[in-house]
């Protein structure tokens, strides 16, 4: 006679952390993007605060007797040619720079997000004129298509937001959709439908949440861009105009070969800022990225 | 004559960020000349990993293995040998035939690429002469038209086909040991039993011995000379093929014999199963493995591992009350 | 493989006419058209009337869409528009400056691949090490820096604190060698490269990785082979697979970054023209530069569909 096992115990019921919870945990793991956190945080800070704290105008003022000194006690990163501050003008610049990234980043995830969702969730016409138009604007390089479309639009903070946000969304509509084509086919879409439940309110309340993740880690990656490209306008001579200072202009400024070789102080600082800003954020990234990914379950 | 394959004291453990596991406990198993092992267990038990082992091809990091020889032909502990010095035996005398087909090759080489490679590695033969030797396994093996499909691509085979071409390649340098790991388990079922004949006929013809890891008792019924089960790491059963499906000493072996549904079941009960989950093995084992889903466990069972006693005729458990 | 050519062809051509649209709407959003551009400068002078009869007789009073397919007609034959600041044909104004900046994107193209790829795998196969940590941070870095300081930075080091090469331009005055055309070629295309090095070398690491662990590198183990010959048989072929569709990608980004280099180097490529293009509001030579760049990303895309068709036999087989 075959003797019959019989468990013991019932399984253990499990109540499981809440995903972002554990996702914070493991991101503070990562040292480069807790490095990255830091000094955006300080950037940001320094942007924002300095300017109040210190003489504002000194960004802007011109004064003679002290045009294109080194770094000295008054002016510790320096003065340019019009004998402006350094130092102030980078703090003003980053203001911009951040502002412009961090807006348009938003702006264009925004678009993304619901130009995607909307393609992926309805389908068919709908899906294909959004896709089309997806393409299209991919079909040029970024910079070109930013560029005519900053120069029809004319310079200036709003539009250079305008232009990016504008161009920017492609990459997160294509996650979006691709995201919601895929949980629209599991199961919970499913249940939703045969209880009956709202079509949008499936959309928003079910699809779009599963779907942050990825949408998370790429607007912090659109971000990085788009830093980038704001820098790389002003670089040229469009986006944001003058007196106003960016860390792309001032880089313009400092691009006479005089100046290069002669006053590094006022091109190496804009550039480093740049760098170890938009090297901030790929960190972050790159951070959010590990530890948003749903297939780990450490 | 000495058995081709005497492993003993087998173990590997797993050292990752979240802990260490301990996926092979200290296990011993032989395989005679001609002879067909059968490994049963369920996902995770450690079946494949302690064949996969004795070539070391497991992820050292992170695995890692903590003891053991394995003894080949009586004459080499193959576990003491540095890579390099093992692998004039991967492949040669003994070979392993995969489990999913379709990742086991390599996608972007064609099939007679990838099966005259070992070939000329270990006779140092020419192209030609592989290939030769390649379509004559392929024609072996059943697949048709071998000549024209050495040029294929693994996409352009059905299932079926590629398990074949896999086995063909496995048998290239005429090993003395086939380590058949869930070959079937990726099939369905009717190719299935065409594997299995096939193999069958491989084992009369060639006289391999192979051992065969699986989680289908089924299958390694049809099969097996000697059936080992592990549970957890460990050999929990091991006994003629007959002697284990019919006399099984074991609770958990029971309990995976009664859980194999059958045509004259009483259709209006239940599928019986075993209660309860797999112990996660971060720790080393204190006491019997199965003791908290085994419905006759007592507290000697927790405090003790038991060991693999043998009975009669070569039908070892490691069971106090078996 | 043919019809995959074809196939991938034909969607191409509808992509093509979609671009042709929206360029020809953002020419249409432009403030002022050819005919105002006419009288440029005289604007007090001119009558209404004088400026209606214009623009009659250059067509800009019919529909938007005679305007359209008329344009489109003009791009069909090959004019992509008239300057309206130098009157020059954009295709004349393209042509002459097309060499250069397909020399500066070739050239570091070229050289990121070889430099991003060998490092990125050799990265990949020493995982760990020192060396693999340090290519990790420093293809970060390399990613963030603002490609038109590099190359200031590059003019700073190379040029004017030690005179080795020329601080812009492509040629000096009356030179038209070989010798002289690299010495000024090599800062404008390293510094195009460095940010495309640190992509490459992060994506092949990142391939070669995931090739390193895949089932069938166990199954080429189990057969014996030497490690050196299962890399470059196995795992290189499957790793670099994906390099292909990178490189593809990488043209119109390089593209872009070829218009700041040129910027800063004055080199006289389609860089510099476009550059003056959007400061002049040249709005034809924009609108026919913009076609021009978009013909180049869709060739791009084209080229890197075929060409992974060739190397990876499952796409064939599909």
């Amino acid at each position: 006679m075959i003797k019959e096992a019989t468990s013991i115990k019932k399984p253990e019921v499990f109540v499981s952390e809440s995903f972002f919870r554990k996702a914070l945990t493991r991101f503070f793991r990562h040292k480069l993007a807790v490095v990255g956190l830091v000094v955006l945080t300080f950037i940001a800070l320094m942007s924002i605060f300095y300017p109040m704290l210190s003489d504002k105008t000194k960004a802007f003022a011109i004064d003679y007797t002290v045009i294109n000194k080194s770094p000295h006690g008054n002016h510790i990163l320096g003065t340019d040619a019009l004998g402006r501050d350094v130092l102030m003008r980078l703090m003003l610049g980053g203001r911009v720079s951040l502002s412009v990234g961090f807006v348009a980043a938003i702006c264009s995830m925004i678009i993304g997000v619901t130009l995607g969702g909307i393609a992926g969730f309805f389908g068919g016409k709908i899906d294909m004129v959004i896709m089309r138009l997806t393409d299209t604007i991919m079909c040029f390089p970024f910079l070109v298509i930013c560029m005519v479309l900053v120069s029809i639009l004319g310079p200036g903070l709003g539009n250079t937001i305008l232009a990016i946000a504008a161009l920017k969304w492609t990459n997160a509509a294509r996650i979006t959709r691709a995201e919601t084509l895929r949980l629209r086919e599991m199961q919970f879409a499913e249940a939703d439908k045969v209880l009956g439940i709202n079509k949008y309110k499936t959309l928003f309340f079910h699809i779009i949440p599963n779907a942050i993740s990825p949408i998370i880690v790429n607007t912090t990656f659109t971000m990085a861009d788009t830093i980038m490209t704001e820098a790389s306008l002003s670089f040229l001579g469009l986006g944001v105009s003058l007196p106003t200072p960016t860390w792309g202009n001032m880089l313009r400024d400092a691009s006479d070969l005089v100046i290069l070789k002669t006053m590094p102080w006022l091109w190496v600082t804009p550039g480093i800022m740049i760098a170890l800003t938009v090297l901030s954020i790929n960190f972050i990234g790159d951070g959010l990225r590990d530890s948003l990914d749903p297939r780990m379950n450490i | 004559m000495a058995p081709i394959l005497q492993v003993n004291r087998l173990a590997v453990a797993f050292k990752m960020r979240s802990g260490t596991t301990h996926a092979v406990n200290g296990i011993d198993y032989t395989l005679h000349r001609g002879e067909t092992l059968g490994v049963v267990g369920e996902s995770g038990c450690g079946k494949t990993v302690s064949t996969l082992a004795i070539l070391k091809l497991i992820s050292m990091p992170p695995g890692e293995i903590t003891d053991g020889r394995a003894i080949y032909d009586g004459k080499v502990d193959l576990l003491s040998l540095p890579i390099k010095k093992l692998r004039p035996y991967r492949g040669r005398e003994i070979a392993v035939i995969f489990q999913d087909p379709m990742t086991a090759f390599n996608q972007v080489m064609t099939i007679g690429d990838q099966m005259i490679e070992g070939h000329m590695e270990h006779f140092k033969s020419s192209r030609k002469e592989a290939l030769k030797e390649a379509e004559r396994l392929m024609e072996l093996t059943g697949i048709p038209s071998p000549r024209i499909r050495l040029k294929d691509y693994p996409t352009q085979f059905s299932g079926g086909m590629r398990q074949r071409a896999l086995i063909a390649m496995a048998l290239m340098c005429e090993p003395s040991i086939l380590i058949a790991d869930e070959p079937t388990t990726a099939l369905d079922v009717t190719i299935q039993s065409q594997i299995i004949d096939l193999m069958k006929d491989i084992k009369t013809r060639l006289g391999t011995s192979i051992i065969w890891v699986s989680h289908d008792l089924g299958v390694v019924a049809g099969i097996s000379d000697t059936v080992q089960v592990m549970y957890a790491g460990t050999i929990v059963e091991k006994a003629r093929v007959d002697d284990l499906y019919y006399k099984p000493l074991h609770p958990y072996t029971h309990g995976l014999l009664s859980s194999l549904p059958s045509s004259d079941d009483d259709k209006t009960k239940r599928l019986s199963s075993i209660g309860g989950y797999p112990p996660i093995l971060t720790q080393k084992l204190s006491g019997c493995p199965f003791a908290p889903r085994c419905g006759s466990a007592s507290e000697r069972c927790f405090a003790t591992v038991p060991p693999l006693i043998t009975h009669d005729k070569n039908h070892s458990v490691a069971c106090f009350y078996a | 493989m043919g019809k995959y050519v074809i196939r991938r062809v034909l969607i191409a051509i509808p992509m093509l006419l979609l671009v042709t649209i929206i360029i020809f709407i953002f020419a249409n959003l432009m403030p002022g058209d050819a005919a105002m551009a006419m009288f440029a400068g005289g604007e007090g002078m001119v009558t209404e009337e004088a400026i209606y009869l214009m623009k009659e007789s250059m067509g800009l009073t019919d529909s938007i869409f005679v305007r359209y397919f008329r344009w489109l007609n003009q791009l069909l034959h090959g004019d992509l528009g008239t300057s309206m600041v130098t009157y020059e044909p954009v295709m004349k104004m393209i042509g002459l400056r097309l060499g250069p900046t397909l020399l500066l994107m070739g050239v570091s193209l070229i050289f990121s691949i070889i430099i991003g790829v060998a490092l990125g795998i050799l990265s990949a196969i020493k995982q760990y090490s020192i060396g693999d940590y340090v290519l990790t941070v420093l293809s970060f870095v390399g990613r963030s820096v603002p490609i038109f300081f590099v190359g200031m930075f590059f003019i700073y080091v190379f040029a004017l604190q030690k005179p080795l090469f020329p601080t812009g331009g492509m040629h000096r005055l009356g030179d038209t060698s070989f010798t002289d055309l690299m010495h000024h070629l090599f800062l404008p295309a390293l510094s195009l490269s460095v940010l495309r090095i640190a992509e490459f070398l992060r994506y092949s690491r990142a391939s070669m990785l995931e090739v390193l662990h895949s089932d069938f590198m166990i199954t080429a183990r189990s057969k014996g082979i030497k490690e050196r010959k299962i890399i470059k048989d196995h795992a290189l072929r499957n790793a670099l697979i994906p390099i292909i569709t990178l490189i593809g990608i990488n043209i119109p980004v390089l593209f872009s970054g070829a218009i700041m280099i040129e910027q800063v180097f004055q080199w006289p490529g389609l860089g510099t023209l476009f550059n003056t293009a959007v400061s002049q509001r040249d709005y034809s030579l924009l609108m026919g530069l913009s076609f021009f760049s978009s013909l180049i990303v869709l060739l791009s895309n084209l080229l890197t569909d075929i060409a992974y068709a060739v190397v990876d036999p499952r796409i064939r087989y599909e």
